[in-house]
Formats: C-alpha cells, structure tokens, sequence
C-alpha cells in the first residue's frame, strides 16, 4: 500500500547543487597547483597555500566533495525511484548531508594549516575520520534502510554497485585510517613501514575500484539507459559484470608498489589480478557503449548523452592503461613519473568527472521540474571544452612521463647516470604548462556548466518544486 | 445462430468465483504476517508498456503489499491482503485495465526446474567467487620462490584451505553425489573421474596444509569445479529455454469456464465441463475446452498452439480449441472435447513423450564414456604407479594431471547440449519433436513424400459444385452427404458440416479410407467417395461415373453420391493449395531433397497440383496398400520422409523414415509420428531440415574434438609435462568450448520479448 | 609481510559476505527475470512522483 506518493528531493537537490560548487572549488585549486608546480614562486613562501598543504586539498576535494556528492545525490535519487520507495528517513538524510559538508569544510579548513596524516587519499586527521565514519553508518543505514522498504520486488543493477561501494569503503576507511591519537589534531597510524605502505595501497586502490568504479558504475547503470530511452544493452552482463568485479578487485593494489620494498611476489599477485581486471571493467563499459547500439545519432543531437558515453570511452581507456602500467617492466619505466599523474586523470577527468557532469545535467533539471537544462547550446560549449582539456592533460602527462622515465635511467657507459634529476624537472616544464592549459579548460568548462546549471534553477518555478513532504494517498 | 449472452455486467461477476475457499486452496498461499502470496497468468501483454501499466494500476490498490510481473513469462507475483481487497476485486481490475488474467499453478516439472536452476545458481556463484581468491592466494604461492616467511606461507596455505573447503562441500559435492549415485547404479558417468580427482587432490591439499609442507592444489580443485559448473549451467539454461514452450502449453488452460444454463451463466471449474455443455467464452479470455463455435464468427489468437500470432477468423461450426483466446467479441461454444481429451492435452502428452525418450545417439555416446572412464582410470592407476617406481615425489601429481586432464566430460556433454539446442529452436519454429530419433531422421532423409488433402492444401474443401443426378435435389444431396460425413475426420468432410440437419442422421457408418463411407439414414444404404468406390457399391459400370462429364477445373476432388443402383450426385471440391507450398518444395529441391506426392486422389487432379508445385513425382488414385508400396519403392534409394495429416495416413507414416504430422489433424493424442508441425506451416520444413543438419554436424565436431583432445591430452599429462592446475583449466575449456559450440544453434532465435511491438 | 596478517582474513571475511548477499539474492528470487528490469524502470509512469511535469529530457523511452 502506498501512503507517500513524493520521494525525498530535497537531499538529491542538496547534493547536486553541491556537486556542481565543490567541482569548482576543487578544479580551482587544481588549477592553482598545476600552475605552481611550473612556477614554483606561485607559492610565495605562504605555508598556507603551499603546494604540499594544496595537494591533498585538490584531490579531496575532487574526489571526496565533487565526486563525493554526485555519489551521495545520483545514490539517493536512484535508490528511491528504483525501489519505489520514500527514503528511510529524511532526518537522516539530513544528518548525511549536512555531515559531509562539515568534512569537506573541515578538510578545506585543516588541510592549508597543515594537519595531514601523510596517507594518500586519507590525509584528514582522526577527528574528521571519526565523523566521516558517523556519516557513513548514517548514509549504509539510509541507502539499505530504503532498500528494505522497496516496493519493488527486484533490486535494479545499479543499487547493487551503490551498495557495494558503500560496504567497501566502510571497511577500506575504518582498516587504513586507524590511529593512535596523540593530540586533537594528531594522530599516528597503527601500521607502519611496508606494512603501511601495503594496507595503504590496498586501501587506495580498492578505493579506485569501489569508490571510483563500482560507485559511479551505478550512475551509469542508471542515467545512460535514462537518457539514452533504451535499456542498457545486456541486463544479464551486468549482473556478472558486477559479480566478477566484487570478486577480483582485492589483491590489484600491489601494483602501486613495484619495485619497492614490498616482496616481490606480492608485487608480481598485484601485476596478474590488474591484468585480470581488465576482462570484468571492459564487460562493463561494453555494456553501457553498446546500449546505443542501433541508435548512435542520440549522440549527435543530445550532449548530456554524449558526456556520458565518452565518459565510458575514458573509461574504457584508463582500464586498459591502468592494467598495462601495472606489468613490472612498464612500472619501471612509469612509476614516480607524471604518466601516473596523466593516467589518474584520464581517469578521474575522462570518467568520474565526466560521467557526474553528464548524470547532473540529466538529474538536475528533473529535480527542479524542468525538462532540460536552461541552455543546451552551452553543454555542447562544454563538453568539448572539457574534452579539449582532458585530451591536453593527458598528452602532456604521457610525454612529461615517458621523457622522466628514460632520462631517469639513462646512464653513460662508466655507470653513472646521464642527466641529473633537476635536468629532467627543466625539460619537464613545458609540458607542466600544457597540462595546466588543459586543466585550466577543464576548470573553464566546470565554470560554464555552474552558470548554466544555475541559470537553471533560477528559471525554475517554485510551484513546481515540491519539497520534502509526505502525502498520503 | 447468434446466441451471446450480452450482459457485461452479469458477466463481470464472475470474478467472485476466485474467492471462493476451495478455488484459492489451489493457488493462493497464506504468509506468516496475515497476508497471502498468488501466481497470476496474464494474458494480452504485448509489450513493456502493458507491464507496467498493469503493475500502476494494481499497485496502488488497498492491501496490494506486492505486484510484479515478470517479463519473459507474464507471470506477475501477488502479495496482498484479502481482508482489504478481495482477490476478485483485483482479478475485475486487470480486466478493467485491458488484460486478461487467470490464476497459475505452476506444473510439478517446472517447479522443479526451478528449484534446480536455483541450486546450480547457488553452486555456480560460491565456486565463482571463492575460486577466484583461491587463485590469489595461490598466485602468491606461485611467485614466492622461497622469498615468503614461513608465517605468511602458512597463512596463505590454510587460507586456502578455508574457502576451497566451503567450495568443494558447496559446489563440488554435486559431483560427488552423482558420482556415488552412478557408482551405485553400476555405471561409470563421466562424474565418476571428476569427483575422484576433486577427493584425491583436495584430500592431497588438505593433508599437506595441516602436515605444514607439501604441493597443495586448491586452485586446480577450485577453478576445476567453478568451469565445470558453467559448463553444465550453460547446459541447463538450454535445457530450460527448449522446454519453456513446453510449460506454457501445459499452462494454458483455465480454471474457470462459463456455461449457458438456458439464458443465465453459471461459472464454474473448467474440470467440471462436460461433452455437449454450452460454453461462453468473454473477450480476452482463454477458451477452456475444444468445442464447435455457435456463434456466427470469432476472431481466435492461436498462439498458443500454433505460434502464429495473428488472429484468425472462424465461422460457425468451426472448431475452436483449448488454449486459445478469444480475440474479439463474446462467443459460445458447444464442448466436444474437454480435460485431458483436448487438442492441448495431447500435444502436451507428445512433447513429454519425446522429452523421456532418448534419443540412441547420446545412449550410445553415454555408453562410449562409460568405457572411456574405465579406461582412463586404468590409465591412471597404471601411470601412478609407474612413476612411483621412477620418481615417487612426482607420482601423485602427474597421476593427478592426468586423472583431470583425460576426464570425457566434453565427450558426455557433445551430443546433449546440442540436442537440447535444437529441440527447443525447432519447436520455437512450431515443429512440435515427438520423438528422440526425430533430429536425427531429419538430417538423414534426402527425399520428402508428400500427402495432398491437408498437407499441401488447407484441408478446407468448399464445394465448388453440386450436380444432382437422380430424383434428390440439390440440398437433399448435401444432407445426406452431411449425415454420412458427419462424423468423418477426412479433411474432405469440412465441406459438408453446414449442411448437417438434426433430423437425417447416418447410423453404421463405415469408412474406406482411401475410398469413402458408407452408412445407412433413414433406412436406405448410401455411399459417398471416388468413382470406383461409388460405382462399385451402385452396381453400375466402372465408366458410369465418367468425372470428365462434369468437371471444369481440374483442381478440384470430385465425390459422389450414390445408393443402390444409382448415382445421386456429384460434388466437386475444392482445395486450395496453401500458400507456402510451392515455396516450400521449390526450397527443398533447391537443398537437394527430391519430393513426391502420393495421394488417393484424383490421378488428373494430383498431377494438375504436382505439376503446379514442380514436384517431381506424383501419384494419384492410390489405395492404402498402392501408397505403402510406393513408399518402400522410393525408399531402395535412401531415407525417406513423409509428411501427411496423421490420421489417413497413419499406416504409411509408420512406415516412413521420418513421419511428420501437419497440426490440423483432428485426434492427435494417437498420433505416431515423429514431428508434429503445429502451426501447419510448410516453410518450416526445409528450416528445419537444415537445423537439423547443423545439429549432426555440431554434434560431430564436439565429439571428434572431445577425443582429440583426450587423445593429445593424455600423453603428454602421462609424461609428467602438464601440472594439475593447467589439467584443470584444458580439461574445463574442453567442455565449455563443447557447450558453446552446441549453443551456437541457438543463433537467429526469435525475438526477446521485450522487443516484440504492440 | 605482516599487513597480510589483516589483509588476508579481511579477504576471506569480505567473501563470505559475499558469497551470503549472493546466495540471499538467488533465494529472494532477484535472478529470476533479468528482462524486465532493465526496461521497466525507463517507462513515464515511473516518473509520477517527480516534482512537476513529467517530461525528461531529450530522449523519451522508446516503443511507448
């Protein structure tokens, strides 16, 4: 029986809005670091906004405030409409809202003072720990608490990828920031040395392949199919594209660890089960191209769509690099090289990025009873300003990489190495300035999307906009 | 003779009849919290749209705690509580919406179908997941070289353990239980080496681990077990697809039947409905017995039955059958047959003839693998032993690989797989496989005979012309063709059913086949068939009854009428060709199979046709007796089929190479043939011809690699050069490979249903 | 390598869980109909609860 006839909009509002103002902010501040890493006196001796204490601002903030909320949001929304479901409770959507923006101000706040735990991607110290993991509980309690009330007999595919990247990063957080504190802002990791290091990459890695992949997976698995008016090309493969990711993703990590101390056999499991990986994430991607199959000029007349299946094509390519980067004897080459910072974002810009911005522009309009966003013209503007943008990025990280590489072991015939490391940081410069033009596209692009985005809700009618109240039948 | 009961809203009432105790004891189960679970059958779902239609107008119904139907088979599933809407209610609902619905029990065979595709489901997704950590684990093992602390090689060995353990006692006893069941049963199934391999090596693991030292095999026993199972899940799902039409068929009854009790409707169980029982059936709603239309026309959907989704139109008189749905207006019908006596029921009962039987091709195949196994545990045994006398430290694993690596699952599932394939493609076609040996029959004859009446014509004889020759006129001459023909399956009878009259009525009717009948009405001997039958019995002349007299067409049947020394009449009938014959045989001879056309038939007449459809050979005028032996004639030189209605042919088609019956034919629960072509299209068969084609030949490049591979494989695990876990992977790719090229006769299946337009 | 210590049981843990979601969505019936799901939440209807009108953008679904 069905005694609420609205779902819970305002937390999907909430969050998209969100999305599209931290993607800014932190597409800024990626802007600004590119930039100091090639004139480094950008960094005019203010601890503040030094480049080491902006580092881990940017990736944060991109990964945890702009890909963070579009989870959240396209989580939220997909969950009710699926399951025909209200949300379990708006309290505590509320709660998970509001309480993620308090970490994400948090680490804006904490992270230029300088607090930082040293663990890649888990730099915020141990009190914004403890109230990301409160604000996780809240999120599972709310995502499968609505699941629970489903009307629906059968769980979409995407809710399956949500969910699994919602339990992972539970356990992945709760194993890898575990620490001794010593003061409020102090803490000391229980792990340390190559032990560390492993339960570190493990956490990063699954990170990618939980976070990164399964979580905006489900976006996919939703808004193309949505936007395309066609179901996705093969139901049946995305319940095995899921299972087989779930159960090969564990042991990649390793690969982030070649050639060091790590043992060498650990090195050589993370190389075979990257290289493994490659089958399930490309069964994936297949699957959403090919939703179009038989239709393909959706792709000419419709942008939205077009973000969301060249965000595949990104996707496609980044799985296939990542696996190819992972083999040892091209990890000698890449690794501590910009080609890992160029395969990161081809990834992150190409896919996670790119598939939000398609997701919002869908999802956004519809929240504010709109049929599309205010100007469609300037999402084309957009999408190949980004496009653009990426291409320049990457280019110039591959080059910037493979140059590092081969100048880094380049030695004479008596043994020494050829060229010293400032050299290759000199001859690295020009292509810090391209990557920044392309970054600086991007972030002109993310500009572009807001205004339009807000123009957007502007237009919208307030009567059309019904809030958060239940109905009865 | 237009009769329908016009009252909708009394006609809506019916519904109620589900809330009663004894009805729902059928197919309504009470939950744990108070509310109660049914199984609905929709009808008239044609595209996704209606699905979800249907599911927003029930859902939001008081009570409805659960709606969903689902897509392949439109079966939606039932959650509600019937305190706060009776189940007629929502049963009224459906209807209001458009579609039809009755109640579904689903059969024992299907259920248990399910439950098995659940349990390998189950089996498939534990060894799946487990086995691929297995494989981490074991990779660390691989690549350590000595470089692991003891710990770490500890933990990754117990590990190991652990969730091959959960593997092995989950998914693997599978093997082991049939094995055991096998063993019993004294014969020796391909589950026998399999599960001897998957005991010794985890047995071998397990002994190791907790010894602290020694070669393990958790990963070949886990990746062994994880490939076998798709293999054999592959093989299931095929399976299920080809008996699916099976099951609906055997579904499509109703429970509830209306009668016409003198103007008022009573609604009752369909079981309860008895020969002669005026039937009303509404729009929308499935026919509940065979039985003759009262009404003046009817629009039927066929589906069911046939596969022809086009309604098609019948008169007065005409029969309509079980299964079926009425596709128009509200009609009426006179039951002739009901219960398991129903055109449904028997073609129920063929197909679950063929299904028991089976076929010689995989008896003779399972029989092979029995020696096969024998042998390969000799093999074993003896290579085991031999190494241990060489090299004991090696003897265990290579006496393992071989064990794994020359198992003959592939040799097993060669012929099955493909079988089933094309079984359930055939019948998706409408060619209905009544026996195990069909497929096989179909590949091996190269020359068809075909029979006239109802094979390659409709079978829908109209008199073209009626010309008294005595003191009886016309009509006079119908009626008592009518009386004689009444109760004649011929195909020719058709054309007299609207001439039947309540008052002349044929007792000791006998029928000639080939000839005509005979009977007495109103205490006069007639007769009515060919010349010869006529003349004889008339006493006159055999050139008495000259057909060029009268005839104008010469492709039409001429019958008489006559009685003691006269001829009473002459009728001339006629039969259309049905459209996809000359297309049919045109394709056939195309394909190299010659065709023929054996008929009792006019001579003239028969070569007319044969001439018409290009058939190479034809005969007309043939007794029973003259068309056998034209049969064993064509026969001296290779296989032959025959194609005919079934029922006049019923001696002949036993005596073909391969007999298919078309799906006209009245009686078919005493049908003997091998194939029965239901939607009674032509076309069909050279498709079929070359389905089965491609099935021999699948079946033969499985079986010829299966051996081949045993016949590399084994060597060289013999001579110690394959370690187990690469046996398990050659010997899994071997039968998936087998199973995947037997689905390939699945390629160019019909639509999904999701893609069918409205 | 003494992070495998916690890493490895981790593993084994995170599979069973696995294993259990997996076997829990057999037994509920989830794999049964993997035909249907995939079009029918693209229908109209399944928008009635949207604020305002229910249009979507560009592309409505197909074979309405």
């Amino acid at each position: 029986m069905v005694t609420e006839t609205t779902y819970n909009y305002r937390v999907v509002r909430q969050f998209a809005v969100m999305t599209i103002v931290w993607g800014v902010v932190s597409m800024l501040v990626g802007v600004i670091i590119a930039a100091q890493l090639a004139w480094p006196a950008l960094n005019f001796d203010l601890p503040w906004v030094h480049f080491g204490r902006l580092r881990p601002l940017h990736t944060n903030a991109a990964i945890f405030a702009f890909g963070g909320c579009a989870l959240f949001g396209t989580s939220l929304y997909v969950v009710q409409r699926t399951c025909q479901a209200r949300l379990l409770s708006d309290q505590l959507a509320g709660v998970v809202f509001w309480g993620w923006q308090a970490v994400i101000v948090l680490a804006a706040v904490t992270f230029p003072l300088g607090f930082n735990s040293s663990k890649e991607y888990a730099e915020l110290e141990w009190p914004i720990d403890v109230l990301i993991t409160v604000v996780w509980v809240s999120y599972a309690a709310l995502f499968f608490g609505t699941i629970m009330k489903r009307k629906v007999q059968h769980i979409y595919v995407a809710n399956w990828f949500y969910g699994a990247f919602i339990l992972t990063v539970a356990v992945l957080h709760l194993v890898n920031s575990a620490a001794i504190p010593v003061s409020f802002w102090k803490s000391y990791s229980v792990y340390a040395g190559t032990t560390d290091a492993m339960i570190q990459w493990w956490y990063a890695h699954n990170a990618v392949g939980f976070y990164l992949t399964a979580g905006f997976l489900g976006i996919m698995y939703y808004f193309i199919p949505k936007q395309a008016g066609r179901p996705i090309f093969s139901y049946r493969l995305s319940v095995v594209h899921f299972w087989a990711l779930i159960s090969i993703y564990m042991w990649a990590g390793p690969h982030h660890l070649h050639y060091t101390a790590l043992p060498d056999w650990i090195q050589s499991v993370g190389m075979v089960f990257s290289l493994i990986l490659l089958a399930p994430s490309w069964g994936g991607m297949i699957n959403g191209i090919m939703t179009l199959s038989g239709a393909w000029s959706k792709l000419r007349t419709d942008p939205v769509l077009r973000f969301m299946i060249v965000s595949l094509s990104f996707y496609g390519m980044s799985t296939f690099e990542g696996p190819m980067m992972s083999i040892k004897t091209v990890n000698a080459l890449s690794h501590y090289t910009d080609w890992t910072v160029g395969h990161v974002h081809s990834g992150a810009l190409g896919w996670v990025a790119l598939v939000s911005m398609g997701a919002m522009y869908s999802l956004i309009p519809n929240l504010y009873g709109l049929k599309e966003v205010y100007s469609k013209t300037l999402v084309e503007v957009h999408f190949w300003i980004a496009t653009i943008g990426i291409v320049l990025y990457i280019a110039s990280m591959w080059i910037a990489g493979v140059m590092q590489g081969l100048m880094w072991r380049a030695v004479n015939d008596d043994g020494t190495l050829t060229y010293s490391f400032i050299e290759s940081v000199e001859k690295t410069f020009p292509f810090y300035v391209i990557r920044l033009a392309g970054g600086l596209l991007f972030f002109i692009g993310m500009l572009i999307m807001a205004w339009n985005i807000w123009r957007t809700i502007a237009s919208a009618q307030p009567s059309r906009v019904q809030d958060a109240i239940p109905q009865s039948a | 003779m237009n009769s329908v009961v016009t009252d909708i809203a009394g006609i809506k009432t019916g519904t109620r009849f589900y809330d009663r105790q004894d009805i729902q004891r059928n197919f309504v189960h009470p939950l744990t919290n108070g509310s109660a679970e049914a199984t609905l059958l929709l009808g008239s779902i044609r595209c996704g749209g209606c699905v979800n239609k249907l599911q927003k107008a029930i859902r939001p119904l008081p009570g409805v705690d659960r709606f969903d139907i689902n897509y392949t088979t439109h079966r939606a599933r039932l959650v509600w509580d019937a305190a706060l809407t009776p189940i007629s209610a929502i049963f009224d609902a459906i209807q209001e919406s458009g579609f039809d619905a009755q109640p579904f029990t689903p059969g024992a065979r299907e259920q248990a179908l399910k439950k098995e595709n659940r349990q390998a489901l189950r089996r498939l997704g534990i060894a799946g997941i487990g086995s691929m950590q297995v494989m981490m684990l074991a990779a660390g093992g691989y690549f350590a070289d000595g470089q692991m602390s003891l710990g770490v090689e500890q933990l990754l060995r117990w590990s190991s353990l652990l969730v091959t353990s959960v593997i092995v006692f989950f998914a693997g006893q599978h093997f082991i239980a049939n094995a055991v069941t096998a063993l019993r049963g004294r014969r020796l199934s391909m589950d026998v080496p399999v599960a001897l391999a998957i005991t010794a090596a985890y047995l071998a693991s397990a002994f190791n681990t907790l010894a602290g030292h020694g070669e393990t095999y958790f990963e070949s026993v886990s990746m062994f077990i994880f490939f076998l199972l798709t293999g054999r899940y592959l093989e299931l799902r095929a399976r299920m697809r080809a008996g699916r039409h099976v099951d609906n068929l055997a579904r499509a009854v109703p429970q509830m039947a209306h009668r016409v009790n003198d103007g008022s409707v009573e609604t009752l169980r369909a079981e309860e409905l008895v020969h002669g029982d005026r039937v009303l059936v509404k729009p929308g709603e499935t026919i509940p017995a065979d039985g003759e239309l009262l009404s003046s026309m009817a629009f039927i959907d066929e589906s069911m039955l046939t596969g022809e989704s086009l309604t098609v139109e019948r008169q007065t008189g005409q029969l309509l059958y079980a299964g079926t749905v009425n596709g128009g207006d509200p009609l009426e019908i006179t039951v002739t047959r009901c219960g398991d006596n129903t055109r449904l029921s028997a073609i129920r009962q063929l197909a679950q003839r063929a299904e028991t039987a089976r076929p010689a091709v995989t008896t003779i195949t399972d029989r092979i693998a029995g020696y096969f196994v024998a042998g390969v545990l000799l093999a074993t045994t003896l290579i085991g032993i031999g190494w241990y006398l060489i090299d004991p430290a090696r003897a265990f694993d290579i006496a393992l690989a071989t064990l794994v690596v020359s198992c003959p699952c592939a040799l097993s599932l060669a012929t099955p797989a493909a079988l089933t394939a094309a079984t359930g493609r055939l019948s998706e076609m409408g060619l209905l496989i009544s026996s195990g040996e069909t497929l096989e029959k179909l590949a091996r004859v190269r020359q068809l005979l075909f029979d006239k009446t109802g094979t390659l014509t409709q079978g829908e004889p109209k008199i073209s012309q009626t010309i008294p020759l005595a003191n009886l006129d016309e009509q006079q001459c119908h009626q008592i063709a009518a009386a004689l023909e009444r109760s004649s399956a011929h195909p020719l009878a058709k054309a007299f059913m609207d001439f039947a009259t309540p008052e002349l009525i044929a007792t000791e009717v006998k029928s000639v086949a080939g000839s005509g009948i005979s009977g007495m009405v109103n205490g006069t001997e007639y007769r009515i068939g060919n010349a010869l039958f006529v003349t004889d019995f008339a006493g006159l002349a055999a050139d008495a009854a000259q057909t060029s007299r009268f005839s104008t067409n010469r492709g039409t049947t001429p019958l008489w009428l006559a009685r003691p020394g006269a001829l009473l009449g002459f009728f001339e009938l006629e039969d259309g060709l049905r459209e996809d014959a000359a297309g049919t045989v045109n394709q056939l001879q195309q394909s190299g199979v010659k065709t023929g056309l054996l008929s009792g038939d006019d001579s003239e007449l028969v070569a007319n046709i044969a001439g018409q459809l290009e058939i190479t050979e034809a005969l007309g005028n043939l007794q029973p007796e003259q068309k056998l032996d034209a049969l064993h004639r064509w026969q001296q030189n290779g296989p032959t089929g025959m194609v005919g209605d079934g029922m006049n042919d019923a001696a002949i088609l036993a005596g073909a190479d391969l007999a298919i019956a078309m799906g006209n034919g009245a009686d078919l629960s005493k049908l003997q043939a091998d194939a029965v072509l239901l939607n009674n299209r032509l076309s069909v068969l050279p498709n079929a011809m070359v389905l089965a084609h491609r099935c021999q030949s699948i079946m033969h490049q499985n079986l010829t690699w299966a051996l081949l591979y045993n016949a590399i494989a084994l060597p060289l695990a013999a001579t110690g050069m394959i370690r187990p876990w690469m046996a398990a992977l050659g010997m899994s790719a071997s039968s998936l490979l087998v199973v995947l090229n037997a689905l390939r006769l699945n390629r160019n299946r019909a639509q999904k249903p999701a893609e069918v337009n409205p | 390598m003494n992070s495998l210590y916690l890493l490895i049981p981790l593993g084994l843990i995170q599979v069973a869980g696995a294993i259990w979601i997996f076997i829990w969505a057999i037994n509920r019936g989830q794999y049964e109909d993997l035909d249907g799901p995939g079009t029918e939440f693209l229908r109209d209807e399944w928008d009635a609860n949207l604020p305002g009108p229910t249009g979507r953008a560009t592309n409505p679904p197909e074979g309405d």
